[in-house]
This record gives C-alpha cells, sequence and structure tokens, in this order.
C-alpha cells in the first residue's frame, strides 16, 4: 500500500506522546493533505492535531492503491470434473451428518459409500467440510477421497493440512519407489505400505523389513513384525527368530505371537511337545475317558523366551495350572487332536470329565479364538449351552466372540434361533451378547427377529430396569445397522406398540430418535440410489 | 419460480431454526401436504410433541407463513419445513382448493395490503397548529442538548490528546464506553456509537496509533461541522445529523419523492450494537448504476424481517434518506413480490481500480462513511500466505484484500476452482468483507454457515 508522504505516520507519532506543543508544518510533506493541514491555525494545539490527522487519513483512504499480487501466488483452474455432483438434497443430508442431528461417525462412513457406489461427486460448497472432516477421522480418509472429484484435489492441493488426499500411494510394480517411501516415510505411513504390500508380495516385503531392521527404533520393530502377520509362514521363520531374541519385549512378544501360529515353525513344535507332555488319557474301568494332567514343575527360560508368561493374573488358578495353560493357549488345536487322536468334539468332553475342567475349557476357547477355530468353538458353544457351569467359567457367550470366528451366516442363524427361544432369561441374554457382537451388515432377517424381539422384551420389562437399558441400547443399534429397506417394516413393529402413558413416556422418545435414524438414513440413500439413475 | 433449498434455507432467523427445519422435511411427519393450482399458497399438518398437530401455512406471494404451533421465531420451523418440502420433493404434495382458515388467512393479507396504501385520516387546522408547535418546542430543546453533549464531547477528544495515545491505551473500555453513554443522554446516540468504536480501535494491534488518531479526528471534524451547520448547505446537514444520531421519521421519509425500480439483493450482513442486531440489505438497480441500503433493527427476542433474502429481486419505490451520499434508503412501496432468481448476473467492476475511484467520490461526500459496497466481477479469490490471509485478484493482478474475520475462504477457493467468479461484499476503507459470490450464474450467500459461531 502507498503510503502518502508519511504525514499520518509523523501525526501519530506526535499524538502518541502528547502534551509536546510541536511544531507540524516542518514536518510534513508536501501534497494537498499537508498543503491543508499547514493552512490549520497552529495556536489551537490539540484541535489542529485532530484536524490534521482526518485530513491526513481521510487522504490516505481516499488515495488508497492495492498492491499488485506475486504470479507465484495465483494457481492454474481447476481441471473438469468427470463425474456429475450429487443433487442439493444430498447436500442437505450431508450437512445434517455434518453439522446437525446425525452426527456419528458410522453414519458418515455409509453416506460416502452410497455416494461412491452412484458414482457421484461433490459440489464445490461443501469440499472445505469434506476434505476437514477427512482430516480429523483417519477412517473415512479413504471414501472422502473418492468423492471429493477433480475440484477437490485442486482444492486439496491449496493446502498442507488437507496434504492427505495427494499422498503417495506406491505403484508396487515399481520397487524403487517402494523403497524410496519405506526409508522416507513416518512410521504410520511405513506400516500401512508394509501391510498392503505384503498382500502383494510377500517376500519382498520382509525384505523391506529385514533391510532397515538394525537402525529402525524397536516400537517401529514391533510394528512391523505384526504387520507381517499377513499369511506368516516358514519362510518368515528366520526374521522372527531374529526378532525372538530382540533386546526389546515389545518385539520378542510380537515375533511369539506370529511364531506360535505358523505351522511347523520351531516354536510351535516345542509349544506342542509342551503341551502335550502335560496330557495324559487316562480311561476307567466303568467311567469314560478322561484328561489327565502333569503340571510342568518350572518356567524356565526356554518356556519364558517362547512367550509364556511367568505370573498368572487369575487368582483363581495356581501357578503350574497357569503354565501349563499358557502351553494349551499357544498350541494349535488341529495339531492337539491330531497327536492326541481324537475329535474336538471328545477332547471337550474328555476336558469337562477332568479334574482340571475350568484350566481346560478356558485355554481350549482361548487357543480356538487365537487359532480361529471355529469348529472348536462350535463345540464349546454346544457344551456352555448344556452347562451352565462352564458357561459361567468359560466367562459367558460374549466371550467366546463367535462372531470374530465363525461366518457371519451362521452367526445370525445362532442368533435368530436364541430370539426365537421359548427358554426366556437366559436365551435372552445369549442373543443380545450375540446381537452387541455383531457390529455391521445386518440381514434383513437379523434385523426382523431383533425388532421384534426388543418389541416384546420392551414389554415385559421393568422402566429403568438393567435390562431396560440393554433394550435401549439394542433400539439404538437398530437405528444404525439395520439395512434401510426395512424401515416401513421396524417402523410397524415399534408403533402398534403404543402402550400406556408410562410406557410412552420412558420408551416413546427412545422409539422416536430410532425410527428417525432409520428413515433418515433411507432417505439418504434413496436421494443418492434415484441420482444414480439420472444424469 | 422455482426456490431451491438454499433460498429457503436463506429466510430462517437463525442457523437453529434453518437447522430444525430441515429435520422436520421429511414427508412421513406430515399429515396433510397440499397447494393449490394458483400456486399462491401452501398448507399443511405437521405431528408435533403435543396431541394436535400444527397447522401451518404458507403465501407464496411475500413469502408469508402462518403457524399454530407456540414459537416466536418467524417463520418457524414448521413454516420453513412445509416451504423446503415444496422445494425439494413437490411431487409429495397434493393440489385441491385450500381449506378456510387458508383462505381467510390470505383474505386477511390482501386486505392489510390495501390499508397500507390508503392515506391516513386528515386533521384538522387546530390540531395542526399544536401539533406544529410542540414539535418546534421539543427540536430546540433538542437542539441544545445535542449542543452541549458535543461541545463537551470535543473537550473530551482534546484532553485526550494532550494526554497522549499511549496513556489512553491501556485505559479499560468503560473508558469510553462511559464518554458514550453521556452521549446518549444528550440525544445524540450515532456520536455515542462512534465513541463507542473506538475501543476496539485501541485494541486493534499494530497501526493503532494511526487509526485511533485519525477516528479521534473525524469526531472532531464532526463536532466542528456541527457547531457550523446553519453555514453549510442543506444535503451537507442532512448527513451530519444522520451521523450525529438524528433519525427522521418513516412517515416524513416516506411522503418524499422516492426512485421506481427492480432492485437486486445483492447481500446481507448482521451486526450487534448495544444488544440491538443491526441488519444491512444491500440492493442495486439491474446495471448497478444506483445502489441502496436497507437498515432493519431487532432489539432483545425480536426476530429480524429476513423476507428480502439475497439472491432475488423485488420492484419498489424506495425513498433514500437525506445526506450528501445517497446510500441508506426505505421501501416506500411494493410493485411485486420478492422472487428468488435462478440464474443471477452481479452487476459490478471487473477493475479494483475504478472502484477504488467511486469509494474516493463517496469519501469526499461523506467523510464518516464507514462501509461501502463493492461488487466485483471476475476476480479470482488467493490465499496469500497463512500470516496475510485471503485476497481477491482482479484483472490487472491487483490484490483486494479480505477482512481478517472472513472464514469461508474455502468455500470461496472450492467455488472458484481458480476460476474467475463475481463478489459482493463491503469495504471498510481497509479490507474487503464478502457477504456474496456469483458462480456462473448461481447466487451463493456467504453468511456464517452451520457448523459455525454467527
Amino acid at each position: 500500500m502507498n503510503r502518502p508522504g508519511g504525514n499520518l505516520q509523523t501525526l501519530a507519532s506526535v499524538a502518541l506522546i502528547g502534551g509536546e506543543r510541536q511544531d507540524l508544518a516542518p514536518l510534513l510533506r508536501s501534497d494537498p493533505a499537508g498543503d491543508l493541514i499547514r493552512s490549520l491555525d497552529p495556536a489551537e494545539h490539540e484541535a489542529a492535531l485532530l484536524s490534521a490527522a482526518a485530513i491526513a487519513g481521510l487522504y490516505e483512504a481516499a488515495g488508497r492503491t492495492l498492491s499488485s499480487l506475486p504470479l507465484t501466488v495465483l494457481r492454474g483452474p481447476s481441471p473438469m470434473e468427470t463425474r456429475p455432483t450429487w443433487s442439493s438434497l444430498s447436500s442437505a443430508h450431508l450437512q445434517e451428518i455434518l453439522f446437525g442431528r446425525y452426527r456419528q461417525g458410522v453414519i458418515l462412513s455409509q453416506w460416502l459409500r452410497a455416494a461412491v457406489a452412484a458414482g457421484r461427486v461433490s459440489p464445490p460448497d461443501l469440499l472445505p467440510d469434506l476434505l476437514e472432516a477427512g482430516r480429523k477421522g483417519a477412517e473415512v480418509r479413504d471414501l472422502i477421497s473418492q468423492v471429493i472429484g477433480e475440484r477437490g484435489r485442486w482444492l486439496a492441493a491449496c493446502n498442507p493440512e488437507w496434504s492427505y488426499v495427494s499422498a503417495q500411494k506406491p505403484s508396487y510394480e515399481n520397487p524403487e519407489q517402494v523403497h524410496t517411501l519405506w526409508e522416507t516415510g513416518t512410521r504410520a505411513e511405513r506400516v500401512a505400505l508394509l501391510t498392503e504390500y505384503r498382500q502383494v508380495d510377500r517376500a519382498a516385503a520382509r525384505a523391506l523389513v529385514e533391510e532397515t531392521w538394525a537402525t529402525d527404533p524397536p516400537e517401529d520393530r514391533a510394528a512391523f513384525i505384526e504387520a507381517l502377520r499377513h499369511e506368516a509362514g516358514l519362510d518368515d521363520e528366520p526374521l522372527l527368530e531374529r526378532a525372538q531374541d530382540d533386546k526389546r519385549k515389545e518385539v520378542r512378544t510380537a515375533a511369539v505371537a506370529l511364531l506360535s501360529k505358523i505351522p511347523g515353525s520351531k516354536l510351535s513344535s516345542r509349544m506342542q511337545d509342551r503341551a502335550l507332555a502335560a496330557i495324559s488319557l487316562k480311561r476307567g474301568l466303568l467311567s469314560p475317558e478322561k484328561i489327565e494332567l502333569t503340571l510342568p514343575a518350572e518356567c524356565n527360560a526356554a518356556m519364558i523366551r517362547d512367550g509364556i508368561e511367568p505370573k498368572s493374573h487369575d487368582a483363581g488358578v495356581g501357578e503350574r495350572a497357569h503354565w501349563f495353560r499358557e502351553t494349551l493357549v499357544r498350541t494349535s488345536p488341529s495339531v492337539l487332536c491330531e497327536r492326541l487322536g481324537r475329535t474336538r468334539a471328545q477332547l471337550l468332553q474328555m476336558a469337562t470329565r477332568s479334574e482340571w475342567k475350568v484350566v481346560l475349557v478356558t485355554g481350549l476357547k482361548s487357543a480356538a479364538l487365537r487359532f480361529g477355530d471355529a469348529e472348536l468353538i462350535r463345540e464349546l458353544l454346544r457344551i456352555c449351552l448344556a452347562d451352565a457351569e462352564i458357561m459361567r467359567a468359560v466367562g459367558g457367550i460374549r466371550s467366546l466372540n463367535l462372531a470374530a470366528v465363525l461366518p457371519r451366516e451362521e452367526v445370525e442363524t445362532i442368533a435368530i434361533g436364541a430370539m426365537k427361544s421359548p427358554n426366556s432369561r437366559a436365551a435372552s441374554h445369549y442373543a443380545i451378547d450375540l446381537i452387541i457382537t455383531i457390529v455391521d451388515g445386518w440381514s434383513i432377517e437379523l434385523t426382523a427377529a431383533i425388532a421384534g424381539f426388543v418389541s416384546m422384551g420392551m414389554n415385559e420389562c421393568a422402566p429403568n430396569s438393567a435390562e431396560a437399558w440393554v433394550y435401549k441400547d439394542i433400539l439404538d443399534r437398530i437405528s444404525w445397522l439395520a439395512p434401510t429397506q426395512i424401515a416401513e417394516q421396524v417402523s410397524a413393529v415399534f408403533s402398534s406398540k403404543s402402550g400406556g402413558e408410562d410406557w410412552q413416556k420412558y420408551w416413546g422418545k427412545a422409539v422416536v430418535d430410532c425410527l428417525d435414524l432409520l428413515r433418515f438414513r433411507r432417505d439418504m440413500i434413496t436421494a443418492l440410489d434415484d441420482s444414480a439413475g439420472e444424469n | 419460480m422455482a426456490w431451491t433449498s438454499e433460498q429457503v434455507a436463506a429466510l430462517a432467523p437463525d442457523a437453529a431454526s434453518a437447522s430444525a427445519g430441515r429435520g422436520l422435511a421429511s414427508p412421513q411427519k406430515w399429515g396433510v401436504l397440499a397447494n393449490d393450482p394458483d400456486g399462491r399458497a401452501l398448507w399443511g399438518e405437521c405431528q408435533g410433541s403435543g396431541s394436535k398437530p400444527y397447522q401451518v401455512q404458507v403465501d407464496l406471494a411475500g413469502p408469508a407463513f402462518n403457524c399454530t404451533c407456540p414459537s416466536r421465531k418467524f417463520p418457524c420451523k414448521h413454516g420453513i419445513a412445509l416451504l423446503l418440502l415444496f422445494a425439494e420433493q413437490q411431487n409429495k404434495f397434493t393440489l385441491g382448493e385450500p381449506p378456510d382458515r387458508v383462505l381467510e388467512w390470505l383474505a386477511k393479507r390482501d386486505t392489510k395490503a390495501q390499508a397500507k396504501a390508503e392515506p391516513p385520516a386528515p386533521r384538522t387546522e387546530e390540531d395542526e397548529k399544536k401539533s406544529a408547535e410542540a414539535q418546534a418546542k421539543r427540536a430546540a430543546d433538542r437542539e441544545s442538548r445535542v449542543s452541549a453533549g458535543i461541545e463537551e464531547m470535543d473537550l473530551w477528544l482534546k484532553d485526550v490528546v494532550r494526554q497522549g495515545l499511549a496513556a489512553v491505551q491501556t485505559r479499560p473500555s468503560n473508558f469510553w464506553y462511559d464518554k458514550a453513554a453521556r452521549l446518549v443522554d444528550s440525544q445524540a446516540p450515532g456520536a455515542a456509537r462512534l465513541v463507542r468504536e473506538l475501543a476496539s480501535v485501541a485494541s486493534s494491534g499494530e497501526g493503532w496509533a494511526e487509526r485511533l488518531i485519525v477516528e479521534l479526528g473525524k469526531l472532531h471534524l464532526l463536532a466542528e461541522a456541527y457547531r457550523r451547520i446553519g453555514d453549510l448547505p442543506d444535503t451537507m446537514q442532512a448527513t451530519i445529523r444522520t451521523h450525529i444520531g438524528w433519525t427522521l421519521r418513516q412517515e416524513e421519509l416516506l411522503e418524499q419523492p422516492g426512485v421506481r425500480e427492480r432492485w437486486l439483493v445483492l447481500g446481507r450482513s448482521t451486526s450487534e450494537e448495544e444488544k440491538i442486531t443491526v441488519q444491512r440489505t444491500w440492493v442495486a438497480s439491474a446495471d448497478g448504476s444506483i445502489q441502496a441500503m436497507l437498515l432493519s433493527f431487532a432489539a432483545g427476542g425480536q426476530v429480524l424481517d429476513t423476507s428480502l433474502a439475497p439472491g432475488g429481486a423485488f420492484e419498489a419505490e424506495l425513498v433514500y434518506y437525506p445526506g450528501m451520499l445517497p446510500l441508506r434508503a426505505a421501501v416506500k412501496d411494493r410493485q411485486s413480490e420478492y422472487q428468488p432468481i435462478k440464474s443471477f448476473a452481479l452487476p459490478g467492476e471487473t477493475l479494483a481500480s475504478r472502484w477504488l475511484e467511486q469509494y474516493a467520490s463517496a469519501l469526499a461526500m461523506d467523510p464518516w462513511l464507514e462501509l461501502f459496497p463493492v461488487s466485483l466481477c471476475d476476480v479470482t479469490p488467493v490465499l496469500l500466505s497463512e500470516e496475510e490471509g485471503w485476497a481477491l485478484c482482479d484483472g490487472e493482478s491487483t490484490a483486494i484484500p479480505i477482512s481478517p474475520g472472513f472464514t469461508r475462504g474455502w468455500q470461496l477457493l472450492a467455488l472458484s476452482g481458480g476460476s474467475a467468479i463475481s463478489v459482493f461484499g463491503e469495504w471498510d476503507g481497509r479490507f474487503l468483507l464478502p457477504l456474496s459470490a456469483v458462480v456462473q450464474g448461481r447466487f451463493v450467500s456467504l453468511a456464517p454457515a452451520r457448523g459455525e459461531a454467527q
């Protein structure tokens, strides 16, 4: 900005000090403002200063010229969009999700996925908000990058805070690129790179880790070992054994976790031998087969090196029993069954007849989860349902974590069966435990069963009881997990249940909120689907 | 005349109402959704938290809203929702004849509009004489009070200068506000407001001393002008009186001849002044040659009239408040209803240098001018740097600095995509505050958005 003659600066510095009877005239430049100021009566000192300031200020404001832009700051225009934008109705929905009533992150993900499926991109107005949402929430970053379009990528390039959009994804065909990123990336970037690369070329991914092993810090080393879990095999054994003797515990822990799961690895063989050494099958004259245990006498260095925790944190289990259980947990159930020559069902039967029932069953449960052994989990489920003591010992249905091990359809079938079961109390709890573990992709059948189940439960339980809270929680889950096609059916189930005033007072809002969100999700998907057809 | 979601949202009195209206804009919440074949009215029934559904109606010629809900906001969230539904999902409405309650309401509105156009009953000569005398006395009283207040203010200004600005900068804001209160007591509220503004100038950071001495100087100029007001031409007198705080009675003003035009609504801004919300609506003729600013106020719980939303037009006769620089105006007579415009052409300058010349002329006419309307065509938003903030770049590569308080720089850049757009805003002598943008005919309001503080 051009300053005409510096009159104003002069006046301001005089005014700052105050009180001084300074003659302004010689300080002023000769421009029309200065000339006018000179004509003021100097005897009225303060008035002259004030008038002079007004004159100089107005002169400057009126004569203001603006500076030119350095050409480097200007960016070229963004490329044209290749895909159509979504409708203004969809924009309104998205704003509801970002700022309004439906702010849960899972709703945003659902909306974004539908937008991607509809092949639509954002209109310019919403881009800054979307890019910010991606900056703050790493879980939606990938989806957001897919809906911002050309304009969005152009805009992101203008702001270093949005650099995640253009974060380089290497072409895995190009080993040089991969190496460069491996050497220059942050830990998070390297872990992401490694995880993806491992799916493309197992050996090459491992080679990357080995390359910088000597100089990488221990937290990185532990994270990298963990990232190699995809299809861990015998060719990984050398690196993992090296890691097993690492100075730092977190690296050793990550290494033994993987080694124990690799069939045929030396560690897993040692572990299996230890477990089997303790187990013997005893059949009495009149009694069926059962397991007898010879508990390990010590927890030696070799056992600790292989990952066994020397200290038990379980008050109900003695030290030696704990060591045995540790070996059992790290033994693959298929190998166990093979070496003992028994089926899983037989194994569990024999375990329940043993005096070490609890140790064996809890150990087998943990092994089943660790090795993802669906068959053993199924057998465990059967036994737990039949025997309440075992169910308690194992820690309830929830701890069986069925959803993690069994195929989805099977879990749903079990859940639906439990909900329809006439055996009210126990089956209810069991059904609820199952429902809570399924956190995505509810099918229409499952939803219909849950809606009916909750509706019945709402009528039978007492308001403000613990049970009522659970049903409210499930109502909430229905709102964001139910497939939207079923919205009207769910609404019908609950609106027919307008009970008395008390019921309305306690359940009214929860039901209204649930149906609101459900319908909103349906509307938002419909709006995007509709536009997918048109152009 | 198609309404868009954005235009409807612009009618909401605040962001909370807009959001609530959006939440109600699903057909399931409405028992009845209908419109009449003439395209004048919408009506519907919306289930609220009470037992009976609320009856909502909208007069599209206006637009005007009526609802049986107890909300004090205007328009209420039900009205907004109904109009939103009409804008987005018209196919969910049934066509039909309006029920009686709607017809009665429309008829009442029509007779009210007519009554406004009729002249008031004449008064007797005796009444006229008495009221003229009383008025003259009141005017004389006020002149002397104001005169005393202004003189006191001028002495105070000189005192501040004598103490030196450095001494004054550290004073708490009461130092300024107390002086302002005295001017209010002297019936010079305009001068009081200018004094209040000094408090923020004193704490405005780098360059504050220059800015403060200039503002003090301008107040002194105002006092000097008022002393000699009798010797000055009529229009200058009017300007001075306006800045000191004389207000003209609406009836007097509206007796003057006005300017008949089709007015485009270019932008709107609000500010808080001593518990009163002030709303400035900027309008211009289609070619941009005539501009005007409409002021409205809301005190305490009152709600502003937001019917003239930026992005539309209306035909009316506007009367300018007297003064050297014709800017503030009032609506004398509406010839047509407000209508949103689908493809907007912003009338304006393409080069900053031309607009700065206009600003200089305006300052010459009214040295106490605070906000000047600026329409710029073919400018590109640019981020200068983290510290310098945003600017608009014109065809001569001139950088027009944008106010640091502007929060929607990224939206502006996203809308432009590096290409030239049109922007309308308020210039305060240092910075431009963008209020609206037009991108390929599409009008976008840049008022604070949802998710931001108002």
